[in-house]
Parts: structure tokens; C-alpha cells; sequence
């Protein structure tokens, strides 16, 4: 529950409220003080103290949580009309529904300020990304925390994966970043020579061993091309195992650069072939880690190159992902015939049938294939490799074998203080320092022993935690403001997710990092490379992409959605907003923009020209394409459906919590099942099925202000296709007509979704206050609360004068006061 | 610090290997590894914990007859074979997931509150490892095959799983390459570097007080516990890990894809039976999969996610599929009783009459998240005086309650669907069911999580 809003609005409320009172002499307290006192006390008070509760003595002060639990079921029982009895005065829908909507936002407003309350010294985890970022930049390591075994997953939030009172540890988490640090430590100072490796394999080897007999073959049919490898959907094939190299183990993990020969086949008004490098899923599955487009032809092959992490050793396999597998008419005989060794020679499209008279045709008799497939001539790997940059930052970290200990400690100190960005006196490192001492007394080489030191240096809570307030860098008071190397760090982690670099930590030792210093240091870190980390990170967790793909859509309903699909459709809103980033487009293109950021995948989905190349590109949008902005992107349309069907509800609360930070209350418990309604009868869309259920006077006060938000996208399914009628699979009748229209909270009805596209356009400043709500709980990593209110007034002033054009926004946090602020 | 070396004891592979005979030999007391041989290990205690997510098609699942003598239900139909082994459970509930929809995994175990200002409490499986710890190599094991475990700490904290089967085999059974010397090296240098993060810590409370210290308290419970695991793990060393033979390592060691679920589910299974076998762990707790994200089973003909099947609107289709996949992971729950039935323990003894099995769900009608009447089974367990053969309900015995309302068509009613949502016998938590599981553990507690009495079995 979005505290922080609900908190703002009851302050409005309270306004608005107090503005009536003198009007009418009505208090703000009557609703909440005088409901209880006509309906609960007289049986939970003094006199009766039923159920052992007394609500009169209930703590008012909903900051502090010693009695929101009790609350809380007050607000239950109420809700579900368990109270008050049915013997005793009843109160109006009206009343009740006030009532619950006012104790729910006090609760929702305390529980804001408790997560809200800085101790005297914070401690925010870093997340995954953030601990991934850190180590690579601090020691050029790279290492993927996300891998079975590593980092636990971070606690989302609404999507925030670095709120700080989110980020609990328990004893795993502990064995897990100390095994962390102990790989990136072999990683940043191997112990054995990892020197880049390069293999080369050819069709011939990957695919035919070599291919001595089958060019005897060949030979015997006058065939001069060479073999080649025919990659298909329905079946992965080996693209990388790790014995190609040699012995190979974790100490060779890093980046490896990878080209490929290849041409694609493409069948008649389908789909260019899509190939997909990853590690096996299943028979016809990767998780891919690289995924093109193959649009060269058969005749003319062209070499693509990517760089690549890979952890060590590691198999990985080639997946053609196209909607129409390889399975569709033969099943797995025809795929194994054609995987088949000897089986099946492939060289050209044109001579398949001679080669393979008896085997399954991938062509039809006019050479055009049926399937997307790709034909591979070889393939390239070398790694891992590693920068002169990288290099640099893991150098002079050791010192030399016969250091003295003062030059020991020196070294140590100069780590600590990047690792933990900040200021290190000498004596916090003594503990280290003695057990340095005892580890060479009891014979250890300097090295090892120094390694164990700057071991505890990544274990320490210094490093795994952005500090703030620690009385090591000031007096031992409660600081209200951040220290110059605190902000330093706040500001790269909420722009670069990761720690501050050399010139921003000079800036902040200067004391430099204010006014026209820190403005300076702001525009350098938007226009450097590592916004980029913002854009990726920030957009994910804000637009909550992680949902994309939660409830797989059903097969049978949607043959068109494939893993490419859904990767293509995960990072749409991502380059959306780089673009809109990068261009400082004004916040309006959220809502509606008559261009998008596309692959030639997303081109064929929504029915857009196809592009020259398959990679992302800002293409423009003709009304007729029925798309513009974030909401009518596959992606935010389906991460709201179930995989079977769109859910307006869902769809209601993203818009309400995304778009406009408002969290709506809670379904109550107990409410009535919903019976299932046998799917014999006539069809009826989702919304009629739902208006059928919100008869309940108390579901309908709430559904009021969430469904017209949803059902406002009911033109698209649950995989985000336009559609005019909504398909029902079964029951009498045609399928019905969508019904998209509504009326907003407030009254404004609306026709269809650009009408309400339009509503929300008009409502631009509360969107764009949103929007500034959000970076500020990402940037400062907890729930606000009230007491940010001055603060992120100022900043939307300043956004508001350059339009709340989107880079300005972000530079107006930045900038701000409240960033400063613990 | 001092290590007692446990280098003395015969490696009970050695003498095997010597004396070329079979399995079957008693344990020489000497093999018996130091920590082990306190009375409380002569008959070990052990407990599986299994989740089945968004509730049951209730219509076929729902036992009428209570009892001796009942009748077994469609979807529970694989277990008859168990009759005298199990005991079905109707009509508890967690007071606390009632109207919390898919929530209801988080204190399925744990018997919490989900509402805003609520932190999660500990699981009962973890209660249960703080007393079986001591003697076993791995205080517990979570697998989950999609999404969280089911095991929460203290601090409420939800435990990391793991779903791959080769990777819970290495966890469990593998010998780190680097050998005795080198792994005790590294578990001292571990402790040694935990010990200087805690000081820094202490170092930060001496300045600022202890109240101060913002999230710490957190952070210092888990370095004390993360260190004294890894002290733990050294006095293990000199305890050779168990042999696994070569079949069960062929069968459990490797990886099977979600489509085959049946394989997989069974696989996990059998790395839990191996690991009770060895008494590498005494508990373990197996999510089949996340409320959101739990495996569709192709082999069956079921390629909707199980989420969806349970939102069936009333569909027959769905109705049906869901009721096949009740069943079928019912079957492989009954093959995980029937191989602990048939596989002894290091004493000799059947595994099951020591392993206490509970299967079930937080929810019962998963079409409006129903989380009351929660379809559980409760299994094994004999020698620790658990008495089985009745179908245990709940329902039947509260005031008001009359029928399950199904009729012989098992038409759908919203009666029947009431008694799936709100409780009918508002007494019968299921934290009552989990603290009898407690208790018989060892754990010596009267309460756990809203508990207001221990059931009686």
C-alpha cells in the first residue's frame, strides 16, 4: 500500500473538510471520532469492553504502530458488515464506506512515517543490480548476482527493489554476500592465469563432426557449396560448451566477444528468423542472453558480432524462436530427422531435395522455406576479455609482496575508502589490520593474507550498505542533512545505480557538491554513459515490468505470443523512456505520443511497416495503429491480464498506482465468493461479468474509482491485440461488441481510450506530480510521507517551468532540497 | 577456539569397504558421529512440509464422511493405499489469510498476519530446525519449484529456495573439490571475517547506544547465525559426507525441464527421502510452485498454468483439468509416502514412521480465493504417537454447520463455496495443527503462531 499519497490526499481532505466545517459546523473528526462513537463504543468501550477491546482507548497516534493491527481489523470487520451486529444501529453504505476509506488512509499514512523514519543512522541495502554495479565499477569484476546460488532476490516494493525498510537480511544473505566477495576477488585477482581464449567452429564441425564422410557425398552429388547448419524452431543445438576451450572453469568467467556467419530464411509473409543464444530451457527453449534478428539472405551471409558475460563453465544452445515450431506437422520424428547427423546434409535451399530425398522438406517446391530458420556457416568465441580500464581500477589495490606493514594498512585504507565511499580512519581497520597480522604470524603470504583483509572490507557493512548518518563522519549526533560523500553516493546510486566515480568523489571532497558545483555534477551524470543504468532500472521498477509474462499467456488463445515477443515487448517501455530521456520530451508523451520505440518483432505485432533492420528504432504512429504512449504498449497491457484474459481491475489499479501513485484500499476479506457463472449461457464480456459482482453496495463504492481506469483499455486482450469484439471461447451468440467507455472519479465521461487518453492529458499536473513522487521514493529509497510535502512542491515548481519536460524533472530532484535532506 | 576432532571415529565407508558386506549392518556405535549420539538422535524426528498452490477443485476433493470409515474423496483417491498411514483434514483455517488472497503461502507456515503493519512470523518448519540443527549436517532444506519458499526466520524473513534437483543434490550430498584441510581453512577464515564484521558493528552500537541503530539488529542476528553455522560446518568436517549410490545419485542429480512435471516433482521427492535417509537434514519444506506461477503439467494434457485452471468461472473444461491436476499431484505426493514407507533410516527403520508429511494448500476455492476449509493431509509420523486412519473435520463438529451442500451432481452452490471462504468453525486454526507438529518434534512449546490449543491425533 502506497501510504505516501493516501496520506496526501487525507490532508486535502482534511483541508477540504475544514473549509466545509465552517460552513456548516461539521468537523473533520466527526466522521472518524463520531462513527465509532454511534457504533462501536457502547459495546468495545467502558462499559461492555466486548471481545476484551476497548476502541475508545485505542493509541490516535497512527504513526506509531503499536495498535494498527487492532485497527486493521476494525476496518475488516466493519467492511465485511460483520460489525456493527445486525441488532444494533446500522449505518448508511455511505457512512461506512467514509469511514473505512478515512481510518484506511490514517493507517495508510502512519504506516508511510514508520517507513518513512530515519534512525540516527541508516542503513539501506544495496540491491542485486546496485551490488553488481558496485563491484564492477569498484574492481572491473563483472558478476551476475542473479544466477542460481548467488544474491537472494531483493523484496519488491510496487516494483522498488531498493526501499530501504525492504531489504531484510537473514543468515543466508550473509554466507551469500561473503561468497560473493570471494568471487569477485578470484575474479578481480585470479590466482591462476586466465589469458582471453579464441575458438572457431565451423558448420562442419558444430553440426557433422567434422563432415568428412558427408562431403563424400557431396562429392558424389557434384555439389561444391559447402555444408552448412540449419537451425529450425522446435529444437535447440549447441552453441557453446565449455571443453571447446580447453579445461575451463570459474577463474575464465567474464566478457566473451561471439561473432556468427549466418543467413536467415524467411517464409512467406512470416516472421524473419530470430535466433536466440541462452541456456537450455527445454527441447525448444533458451533463456536467451543474446537475441537477433537473422535478416541477411540465404545468398549473401553477413557476420554479427555481440559481447556477452558468462559465468563459467556454461553450455549454451541456439534456439530459433519463431510462433510456428518445427512440431506443428511432423511432431518430434520430423524434428529428429532433420537434427539427425547423417540424416539430413544441408547446403542450399535449392538443393535439400536432392540431398535429402526421403527426409522432411523445409522448402516448399518453389525453394521458399516453410519455417523461420537460420543457416549457420560458423561460429566465434574469445574471452574473456578484459579492458585496460578494467585493469586499472583493480591496480595498486594489493601491495607489494614485502610490504611493510604501514605500507599494508596504507593500501588497505585507500581500498576501504572507495569501497565504502567515504572517509576511513586508520582505526576502524585496526580489527582488520590484527587479523592481517595473526593470519602472516601464522605463516600466510603477504598476498593471501592481504586478501583475506580486503575480503572483510566487501563483507563489511560498510560496503553491502549505503550508510547514512554513521557518526564516523561526523559527531555523534542526529544529522538532518546528508554529508557532502553521503550525497555524493545517494545521487550516483539514484542515477548511475552504483557508486559514485573519481570525479564525483573529488567534487564531494572539495565540499563542492552545492549550487553551482552540484549542478555541474548533475548534467555530467545525465549525459554520461551510466544513465543508461537509470533508464533500464528506474523505467523497470517504476512501470513494474517485472509482472510481463507472470501469467504466461495461454497457447491456445494466443499462438502468436513467443518468448520473443515478450522480451521484445519487456524492453519497449524501457526504450520508450530512454528516448523520451534523452530527447527531453515533455511528460505528456507518456500518456499519448504518436511515435514508439519498436523491433521489427513488436512491427509485425501491432501491424507497423517492417523496419529496415530488426533492432530498436523510434518509428512514427498513424491513428489507425491505435497505439501511442505506455498504456497501449503489449506490455503494460498484458503485465495487467492473467494470461487468459484482461483483467480491467488490474488494469484500474496499475493506472491508479503508476500513473497517478494512488493506491486503492484493499479488497475487504470475507466477502461473498464469486460464483462461478457456467459458461453455457449467452457471452458476455468481462466488464458485464464484473458489473454483475459490484451489485454489493460495498464493493461498488470502491470498484467506482478503479474500474472506468481499466475498462477504458478493454479495446485490447490480454496480450495487448486491438480488437473491436471480445473473443469468447464459448457460450451461445456472437462475440459481444467492447464497451471502453466510462466516467472518471469526478464526472468526466469518456467514450473510448484516446478520450481518455485525453482526461488524463488534462490532468497532466497530477501525472507529472506522480511521476515526481516516484523518482523520489527511488531516489531516496523509502515511502514518503507528509512531511515531504514542502519539498516536492518546490521541486514540482521548478519542473513546471521547463514543462515538466523529463530530463528537467529529474534534474529537479536531483538538485533539490529534499534530496539533501536524510 | 577449540575444534574437537572427530578424526578417531572408523569412516564408516572404510569399514564397509573392508569388511565387503552389505548395507544392512548395524551401526558400530563408534561410526556414529559425536553430535549424533545423544538420546534424542536414537530415534530421530523429521518433517516434510509440501504446498499445493490456489487451492483444490474442492467439489471432487472435499472428503463427506467423517471418521473411520470414510470415503475416500475422487482427487484424494491415489492415497487409499495410505488409509492407515494419513489422516485428511477439513475445516481449518489461518485466521490470518482469510481475504488475503494468493498471500495466503506467505503464513502458510507460519500462522501470521498479512495486514499493513504486520511483519511475518517464523515458519513452523524453522521452529522445528532450532532443535534439530545440532544434529544434522543442514538445519533444513527449501525448495520451492517456482516463486519463494515456504520457511520465514524469526525476523520474518523469507528464506531463499532452491528448485534445480542437481542443485540441491550438490548442496546436500557433494564434496567441495577442495578437500578436508582447504574447506576447514576457509571455514576459519570465514568465522574469522564474520567475527570482525560483528565487532564493527558492537563498535557502532558503543557510540551511538543501542537503540539507535536503525536496521542493524537484523544484520547482527544473521552475521551471529551465519557465524555459528559456519562453526558448525567445521565440526562436520571430519564426518564423511553419506555415500550416495550410483542409481540415486543418476536418478536426483541432474536437471529435468518443467514439462515433465511428474518427473520432477517425483525427483524432489526423492531427494527428500535421500536426505532423511543420510539425516543429512530433519526438515525439509517443498513449494510445487508459486501461487502465481505454478508449473501446467503437458504430460497430463494440462498446458494452462495452474493459477489459471483454478479462476475456472465455472467452466467444466477447466473444472475437470483442475480436478486432474489435484489428483495427479496427490499421486505423487502417495509415491513420496510409499518411498518413505520402503526406505530405513540409518537406525533401520522405516523413514516414514519417524517423518511426519503434511501436504496441502493456504487455499481451498481458488475462483474467489477462498482460504478457509484448507485441504490438508497430514501423514506418517506413527512412531511419534501421531494415530491416523480418520478423516479429521472440523466443519462437522462447529455449531451450524450442516453439509458440505454438494449434491450427488456436485452442482456448483455458493453454500458450498461459503464454507471455502469464511470459516464455519472460527476456532480451528491451523496454527493448532502445526504446533501438535511442533510438539511432536520436540520443540517444547505450548503455542505457536494464533494457536489456541494442540489437536489431538
Amino acid at each position: 500500500m502506497k501510504g505516501f499519497h493516501s496520506g496526501i490526499m487525507s490532508r486535502y481532505h482534511f483541508a477540504i473538510l475544514a473549509i466545509i466545517m465552517v460552513a456548516t459546523g461539521a468537523s473533520a473528526k466527526e466522521t472518524l471520532e463520531g462513527f465509532l462513537e454511534t457504533h462501536c463504543v457502547s459495546c468495545h468501550g467502558p462499559e461492555k469492553e466486548k471481545g476484551d477491546l476497548r476502541i475508545d482507548l485505542l493509541s490516535r497516534n497512527f504513526r506509531m504502530s503499536e495498535d494498527s493491527h487492532f485497527w486493521a481489523e476494525v476496518i475488516e470487520k466493519v467492511n465485511s458488515g460483520e460489525m456493527p451486529p445486525e441488532d444494533e444501529l446500522q449505518p448508511t453504505q455511505e457512512e461506512m464506506a467514509n469511514f473505512v476509506a478515512e481510518l484506511d488512509a490514517k493507517l495508510k499514512e502512519g504506516k508511510a512515517a514508520r517507513m518513512a523514519a530515519r534512525p540516527a543512522v541508516a542503513h539501506y541495502r544495496l540491491s542485486r543490480k546496485e551490488y553488481q554495479n558496485t563491484v564492477y565499477d569498484l574492481l572491473g569484476v563483472r558478476y551476475d548476482p542473479t544466477k542460481p546460488g548467488q544474491l537472494n532476490e531483493d523484496t519488491l516494493w510496487h516494483g522498488f527493489e531498493r526501499i530501504g525498510s525492504e531489504l531484510s537480511l537473514s543468515p543466508s544473505h550473509i554466507d551469500r554476500y561473503y561468497r560473493a566477495a570471494e568471487i569477485v576477488l578470484d575474479r578481480a585477482f585470479p590466482p591462476e592465469s586466465s589469458e582471453a581464449r579464441k575458438i572457431r567452429k565451423t558448420a562442419s564441425e558444430l553440426r557433422y563432426a567434422g563432415g568428412e564422410k558427408q562431403q563424400e557425398a557431396l562429392e558424389r552429388f557434384g555439389i561444391e557449396r559447402p555444408l552448412r547448419q540449419l537451425l529450425f524452431p522446435g529444437r535447440v543445438q549447441p552453441a557453446l560448451q565449455p571443453h571447446w576451450f580447453g579445461k575451463t572453469g570459474p577463474e575464465h568467467s567474464g566478457l566473451y566477444k561471439f561473432r556468427i556467419q549466418a543467413s536467415g530464411i524467411r517464409p512467406p509473409g512470416g516472421q524473419p528468423a530470430h535466433l536466440s543464444i541462452g541456456k537450455k530451457t527445454g527441447e525448444e527453449n533458451v533463456d536467451g542472453i543474446i537475441e537477433f534478428d537473422i535478416t541477411a539472405l540465404e545468398d549473401h551471409p553477413e557476420i554479427y558480432e555481440f559481447e556477452v558475460f558468462l559465468e563459467m563453465p556454461i553450455n549454451l544452445d541456439f534456439a530459433v524462436v519463431a510462433t510456428d515450431g518445427v512440431d506443428r506437422r511432423g511432431g518430434a520424428a520430423f524434428r529428429n530427422a532433420i537434427a539427425s547427423r547423417n540424416g539430413y546434409l544441408f547446403t542450399h535451399s535449392s538443393e535439400t531435395l536432392l540431398l535429402n530425398p526421403n527426409a522432411p522438406q523445409m522448402f516448399d517446391d518453389k525453394g521458399n522455406g516453410i519455417f523461420s530458420t537460420v543457416i549457420l556457416d560458423w561460429i566465434e568465441w574469445e574471452g574473456p576479455l578484459v579492458s585496460e580500464e578494467e585493469k586499472a581500477r583493480r591496480r595498486g589495490v594489493f601491495p607489494p609482496d614485502d610490504a611493510n606493514l604501514e605500507e599494508v594498512a596504507e593500501h588497505l585504507q585507500r581500498f576501504a575508502e572507495r569501497a565504502w565511499r567515504r572517509p576511513v580512519n586508520r582505526e576502524e581497520l585496526d580489527k582488520y589490520l590484527a587479523s592481517y597480522r595473526a593470519d602472516r604470524e601464522a605463516g600466510e603470504k603477504t598476498a593471501d593474507a592481504y586478501r583475506a583483509a580486503v575480503l572483510r572490507v566487501l563483507t563489511s557493512r560498510h560496503f553491502i550498505y549505503l550508510v547514512e548518518g554513521d557518526p564516523v563522519e561526523g559527531d555523534a549526533v542526529v544529522r538532518e542533512r546528508l554529508t557532502d560523500r553521503e550525497l555524493a553516493s545517494r545521487l550516483s546510486y539514484f542515477l548511475w545505480s552504483s557508486m559514485p566515480d573519481d570525479e564525483l568523489f573529488a567534487t564531494a571532497r572539495k565540499g563542492a557538491l552545492s549550487d553551482d558545483g552540484l549542478r555541474k555534477e548533475i548534467d555530467r551524470m545525465l549525459t554520461d554513459e551510466r544513465i543508461n543504468r537509470f533508464i533500464d532500472d528506474f523505467s523497470r521498477q517504476w512501470l513494474q515490468l517485472h509482472k510481463v509474462g507472470m501469467f504466461p499467456p495461454d497457447k491456445k488463445l494466443y499462438p502468436t505470443y513467443d518468448d520473443w515477443l515478450e522480451t521484445s515487448m519487456r524492453n519497449e517501455p524501457v526504450e520508450f523512456f530512454r528516448e523520451i530521456l534523452t530527447k527531453n520530451l515533455p511528460i505528456d508523451q507518456f500518456l499519448e505520443s504518436d511515435w514508439t520505440v519498436v523491433n521489427a518483432r513488436l512491427c509485425d505485432f501491432y501491424g507497423l511497416p517492417e523496419p529496415k533492420t530488426g533492432d530498436f528504432q523510434r518509428v512514427s504512429l498513424q491513428p489507425e495503429n491505435k497505439r501511442g504512449g505506455l498504456l497501449t504498449m503489449g506490455a503494460v497491457l498484458g503485465l495487467t491480464s492473467d494470461g487468459t484474459r484482461h483483467r480491467p481491475v488490474h488494469r484500474g489499479v496499475w493506472l491508479s498506482e503508476v500513473i497517478l501513485n494512488k493506491t486503492p484500499p484493499p479488497p475487504p476479506a470475507n466477502v461473498d465468493p464469486i460464483e462461478p457463472v457456467p459458461p453455457e449461457g449467452d457471452k458476455v464480456t468481462v466488464r458485464k461479468r464484473l458489473e454483475l459482482h459490484a451489485t454489493d453496495a460495498n464493493c461498488a463504492s470502491c470498484h467506482a474509482n478503479i474500474d472506468p481506469l481499466g475498462f477504458a483499455w478493454d479495446n485490447y486482450d490480454a496480450i495487448g491485440q486491438w480488437r473491436e469484439r471480445e473473443h469468447i471461447p464459448k457460450g451461445k451468440g456472437e462475440d459481444p461488441v467492447v464497451d471502453a467507455s466510462g466516467v472518471m472519479p469526478g464526472g468526466r465521461p469518456f467514450q473510448n481510450t484516446n478520450e481518455f487518453k485525453q482526461l488524463l492529458l488534462e490532468d497532466r499536473e497530477k501525472v507529472a506530480r506522480a511521476f515526481i513522487e516516484h523518482l523520489c521514493t527511488y531516489a531516496l529509497r523509502r515511502a514518503l510521507s507528509f512531511d515531504d510535502e514542502e519539498e516536492l512542491n518546490a521541486i514540482q515548481a521548478e519542473a513546471e517551468k521547463s514543462d515538466y519536460r523529463v530530463k528537467d524533472i529529474i534534474r529537479a530532484v536531483a538538485v533539490s532540497d529534499l534530496i539533501k535532506k536524510r | 577456539m577449540n575444534y574437537l576432532s572427530q578424526r578417531w571415529r572408523i569412516d564408516r565407508r572404510h569399514a564397509l569397504r573392508a569388511m565387503g558386506t552389505c548395507i544392512s549392518l548395524p551401526m558400530l556405535e563408534c561410526m556414529i558421529p559425536l553430535r549424533a549420539a545423544d538420546k534424542s538422535t536414537a530415534s530421530p524426528r523429521r518433517s516434510a512440509f509440501i504446498y499445493l498452490a490456489n487451492g483444490v477443485h474442492s467439489l471432487n476433493y472435499q472428503i463427506l464422511s467423517e471418521g473411520k470409515d470414510y470415503e475416500f474423496s475422487k482427487s484424494l483417491k491415489p492415497l487409499e493405499k495410505h488409509r492407515d498411514v494419513i489422516t485428511p483434514i477439513s475445516g481449518l483455517h489461518h485466521p490470518g489469510a482469510i481475504g488475503h488472497h494468493h498471500n495466503c503461502i506467505n503464513v502458510f507456515l507460519t500462522g501470521g498476519k498479512l495486514g499493513p503493519s504486520d511483519r511475518n512470523t517464523i515458519s513452523v518448519d524453522q521452529k522445528m530446525a532450532e532443535v534439530t540443527a545440532e544434529h544434522t549436517r543442514y538445519s533444513s532444506m527449501e525448495i520451492a519449484l517456482t516463486q519463494g519458499s515456504l520457511a520465514w526466520t524469526a525476523d520474518g524473513v523469507q528464506l531463499p529456495a532452491s528448485r534445480r534437483c542437481s542443485e540441491i543434490f550438490s548442496s546436500m550430498f557433494e564434496e567441495p573439490k577442495s578437500g578436508i584441510e582447504a574447506q576447514r581453512k576457509a571455514l576459519r577464515r570465514k568465522a574469522s571475517v564474520l567475527d570482525d564484521n560483528l565487532a564493527e558493528v558492537r563498535q557502532l552500537e558503543k557510540k551511538m547506544g543501542a537503540e539507535d541503530k536503525g536496521r542493524l539488529d537484523q544484520y547482527l542476528t544473521s552475521v551471529r547465525e551465519a557465524e555459528i553455522r559456519t562453526r558448525r560446518a567445521d565440526t562436520w568436517l571430519d564426518t564423511p559426507l553419506p555415500e550416495i549410490s550410483d542409481a540415486d545419485r543418476k536418478r536426483t542429480n541432474r536437471d529435468i525441464p518443467k514439462t515433465q512435471a511428474g518427473e520432477y516433482f517425483r525427483t524432489v521427492y526423492d531427494l527428500m527421502v535421500l536426505a532423511f535417509q543420510t539425516d543429512v537434514t530433519r526438515v525439509a519444506t517443498f513449494s510445487l510452485g508459486g501461487e502465481g506461477d505454478a508449473f501446467s503439467i503437458p504430460e497430463i494434457g494440462i498446458t494452462e498454468s495452474r493459477h489459471q485452471l483454478s479462476h475456472h468461472g465455472g467452466d467444466p473444461g477447466y473444472m475437470e483439468k483442475l480436478t486432474n491436476y489435484d489428483t495427479f499431484a496427490i499421486e505423487q505426493f502417495s509415491y513420496f509416502l510409499t518411498r518413505l514407507a520402503e526406505t530405513k533410516d540409518l537406525n533401520g527403520q522405516p523413514l516414514l514412521g519417524s517423518t511426519m508429511a503434511l501436504f496441502g494448500s493456504g487455499m481451498c476455492y481458488g475462483h474467489s480465493h477462498g482460504n478457509a476449509n484448507l485441504p490438508l493431509v497430514l501423514a506418517g509420523g506413527s512412531d511419534l504417537g501421531l494415530n491416523h486412519g480418520s478423516h479429521l473435520d472440523f466443519n462437522r463438529s462447529a455449531t451450524g454447520f450442516d453439509g458440505y451442500a454438494l449434491d450427488p451432481e456436485g452442482a456448483l452452490t455458493s453454500k458450498h463455496y461459503q464454507i471455502c471462504g469464511r470459516p464455519v468453525n472460527t476456532d480451528a486454526h491451523m496454527s493448532n495443527l502445526l504446533l501438535l507438529m511442533a510438539q511432536r518434534m520436540g520443540v517444547e512449546t505450548d503455542s505457536f503462531g494464533d494457536s489456541n490449543t494442540a489437536i489431538t491425533l
